[in-house]
């Protein structure tokens, strides 16, 4: 009867992109226990709108995450102009969605190059960012950053698409569609990525609904639910697309749902393209938005992205919650790490694609000036107390003697 | 499809308390004023056992005042939202229901609540503190209205209540202030008005 | 679902050993920004009629306009903390007289703090 390791992953580990603590109880190299410690990322957002207006919360709320930025501003902008009573311009809406589509293009591209990168598999992590990069540039062109657009404005949106930008977007459409050919083939007849990832981080359909999973998680455990068809906003109504679902239930799937997503979107943004109406872009909003209490839904690329705005008549918002989708997948995240081996676990992690400053959203700033400076050897004993605090005792593990740092 | 009418009458046959006027529709949700919460764990069974509402979005905790609300958001299969929100009975007498035992995913949302409100939510199993760090002051729950961060010294983790009264002291005086000149213009503007028509009617 | 074989990506991988890389060798090669690409923000005196609304809506507290002349005889001054800003571009919205314009220069970065609080007039 061996005695059960514990193994704590994070704050700072390699393969997390952002801190976290997971800590891993091992019997063998199988994870029978998986405990959750997030919060590393809580940078006070929820209470800094409750002190700035509506259009300074507009860029707070934006910046909440750097790739479901996008995402975030609009679902909390429908929600304010609800409240408002106001309707935003066809045209506005058409371009909202177009940078919508474009953003979990980019997403997407992002996911499969960073799970390629947690199995090993550098060459399509470099594949994908450098096909990202054709994207990237075609959202600076439009709207003057690669990543928070700052498109987005109350009423409406700031820039307009010229004639040229539409072409060039086609053009760009036409380039990804061809490539991401390649990445469906690679998904469905690959025999090294399909051994690799089937049966990894299973999660069966009546968990992933009990655990509350959003997003391409629950797409690939069966469950047919998209946002964009089960609460609609902007124009979705009118737009054909295909929700796409996998019966899988483990990482594989979580994969060919991303990447036959985002020819779905290239399908919307042709859609967009084609069938957008001339206009104005930005209805006349007020300053004090009336007093009253909304909801609002999006579909973001990770999954359901819900905030509830509360406003009291002035130009301040009451209150302001954001629940983003990763905040949602974190539960099933733990169920799934059980009963897997340890070195499949930072594909797991990776598989949900969790965004970890969406799910944390408060921060405080430690000032720069007070900081001090400190040794290798402070740190070390810092690290040692810190875990021995958490019951975990990594002191004997031994460093190399003639290293410089 | 998305009918609130049918919905609306089975929650008010079974709790017959609740009546009209607790409800608001709005589209594809349906709001319902906030119960205290021995009246809210019957309700919340019911809601999700027998009418099915099995979809946990997320919980939103609120300070109004003289006592916190919670509300939690539901759907179902067919996609109609229901928001059912339970309130404490005062500011310092801060017990809620949890609904752990029915959503297990209402885990971190509780514990939230916790942590930035204060509110003691009861039930939920032993575990980590989130969000806050672990080093964070007891009695500071930076979400409520009364907590400011301007006052909150992030090197030392103290919060200056001295400050804090002092501004808000300030703040009062003020406004008391204002008032005063707003009301001290409304009569003078009165009185010369009243002084012009005595003018004018002895002018006649 | 087509039969599963190892190697699928030997096929497209191979011919990338002949293309050019797709890495831009900056600061060694110029970086291609657009026109319109958010950057550092200039300041028009002249037009400036210091009703604070960009100070108003800026989310980060970047932007302070001063008046450095007289009652009577007003003269602007704006003081931007390049650190402090977020590049959002609001104060250019808001704006009524135009005069804030944002350029693209994005090379900003600095090893002295105190070289990004700059002041226009």
């Amino acid at each position: 009867m061996s005695k059960n390791l514990v193994i704590p992953i994070g704050p700072q580990h390699p393969s997390l992109k952002e801190p976290a603590c997971f800590t891993i109880t091992l019997e063998g190299e199988k994870v029978i226990e998986a405990d959750i410690g997030i919060g590393y990322n809580h940078r006070g957002i929820e209470k800094s709108c409750e002190s700035r207006n509506y259009y300074q919360a507009l860029y707070i709320i934006e910046r909440v995450c750097g790739i479901c930025s996008h995402s975030h501003s609009t679902c909390y902008l429908s929600g304010v102009e609800k409240l408002a009573g106001v309707e935003i311009p066809r045209r506005a809406a058409f371009i909202r969605t177009i940078f919508g589509e474009l953003e979990r293009l980019h997403s997407h591209l992002l996911w499969l190059g960073v799970a390629g990168h947690e199995i090993g598999f550098d060459t399509l992590f470099m594949y994908t960012w450098r096909d990202r990069e054709l994207v990237l540039d075609i959202l600076a062109m439009l709207c003057g950053n690669r990543v928070n657009y700052g498109i987005n404005t109350l009423g409406g949106v700031r820039r307009d698409l010229e004639p040229q930008h539409i072409d060039d977007i086609r053009r760009m459409c036409a380039k990804i569609e061809e490539r991401n050919n390649y990445y469906v083939n690679l998904a469905l007849s690959d025999a090294t990525l399909a051994a690799r990832l089937s049966g990894v981080g299973m999660l069966s359909k009546e968990d992933a609904l009990k655990y509350g999973a959003v997003g391409p998680v629950l797409r690939a455990s069966g469950v047919k639910s998209d946002t964009r068809r089960n609460d609609p906003y902007l124009i979705y109504p009118e737009i054909p697309f295909d929700v796409i679902t996998y019966d899988s239930c483990d990482v594989f799937g979580r994969v060919v749902v991303r990447v036959l997503e985002i020819n779905e979107s290239i399908k919307i943004i042709r859609y967009c393209l084609d069938n957008m109406p001339d206009g104005d872009i930005i209805a006349k909003m007020p300053r004090k938005i009336p007093a009253g209490e909304v909801v609002s839904r999006y579909e973001a690329p990770r999954g359901e992205d819900v905030h509830f705005i509360k406003a009291n008549g002035t130009d301040i918002p009451e209150r302001v919650k954001v629940r983003a989708p990763s905040e949602a997948n974190w539960h099933s995240m733990a169920h799934m790490l059980k009963g897997d081996y340890l070195a499949d676990t930072p594909i797991i992690i990776a598989a949900i694609d969790p965004c970890y400053s969406c799910t944390d959203r408060a921060i405080t700033l430690n000032n720069a000036a007070g900081s001090k400076r400190t040794d290798w050897e402070a740190i070390r004993k810092h690290g040692i107390e810190f875990y021995r605090n958490k019951g975990v005792d990594v002191s004997r593990i031994l460093l190399p003697e003639k290293i410089n740092y | 499809m998305l009918d609130f009418h049918t919905l609306k009458n089975s929650i008010i046959e079974r709790f017959p308390n609740l009546s009209d006027e607790y409800f608001r529709e709005d589209g594809t949700r349906l709001w319902v004023k906030a119960v205290l919460p021995q009246e809210f764990i019957t309700l919340f069974d019911f809601v999700v056992k027998e009418l099915r509402f099995d979809n946990f979005h997320m919980t939103v905790g609120l300070d109004s005042g003289d006592y916190f609300e919670i509300i939690y958001l539901l759907s179902n299969a067919e996609n109609q939202m229901l928001n059912l929100r339970q309130r404490t009975v005062s500011r310092d007498d801060t017990f809620a229901a949890s609904v752990y035992p029915y959503f297990e995913n209402a885990l971190f949302h509780e514990r939230e609540l916790i942590d930035l409100f204060g509110i003691d939510v009861q039930g939920l199993p032993a575990g980590h503190r989130y969000p806050l760090p672990d080093k964070w002051p007891d009695d500071n729950y930076p979400l409520r209205k009364d907590w400011k961060t301007e006052f909150f010294d992030k090197k030392t983790l103290t919060y200056d209540h001295e400050a804090a009264a002092e501004a808000e002291r300030l703040r009062l005086e003020e406004e008391a202030r204002k008032k005063a000149a707003r009301e001290a213009a409304i009569a003078a503007a009165k009185a010369k008005k009243a002084q012009q028509e005595k003018e004018a009617q002895a002018n006649e | 679902m087509k039969k599963k074989i190892p190697g699928a990506i030997i096929k497209t991988a191979f011919p990338t050993i002949f293309q050019k890389p797709a890495t831009v060798g900056y600061p060694f090669e110029p970086l291609k920004i657009d026109d319109d690409y958010r950057g550092e923000l200039t300041y028009d005196a002249e037009a400036c009629i210091g009703c604070s609304m960009c100070m108003r809506d800026c989310p980060a507290n970047a932007i302070e306009i001063i008046n450095i002349g007289t009652k009577e005889d007003k003269k602007f001054k704006a003081i931007f903390h390049l650190d402090h800003c977020i590049y959002c571009g609001q104060c250019v919205d808001s704006c009524p007289k135009d005069a804030l314009v944002m350029s693209n220069n994005i090379e900003l970065a600095s090893l002295d703090r105190n070289n990004l609080k700059v002041e226009r007039e």
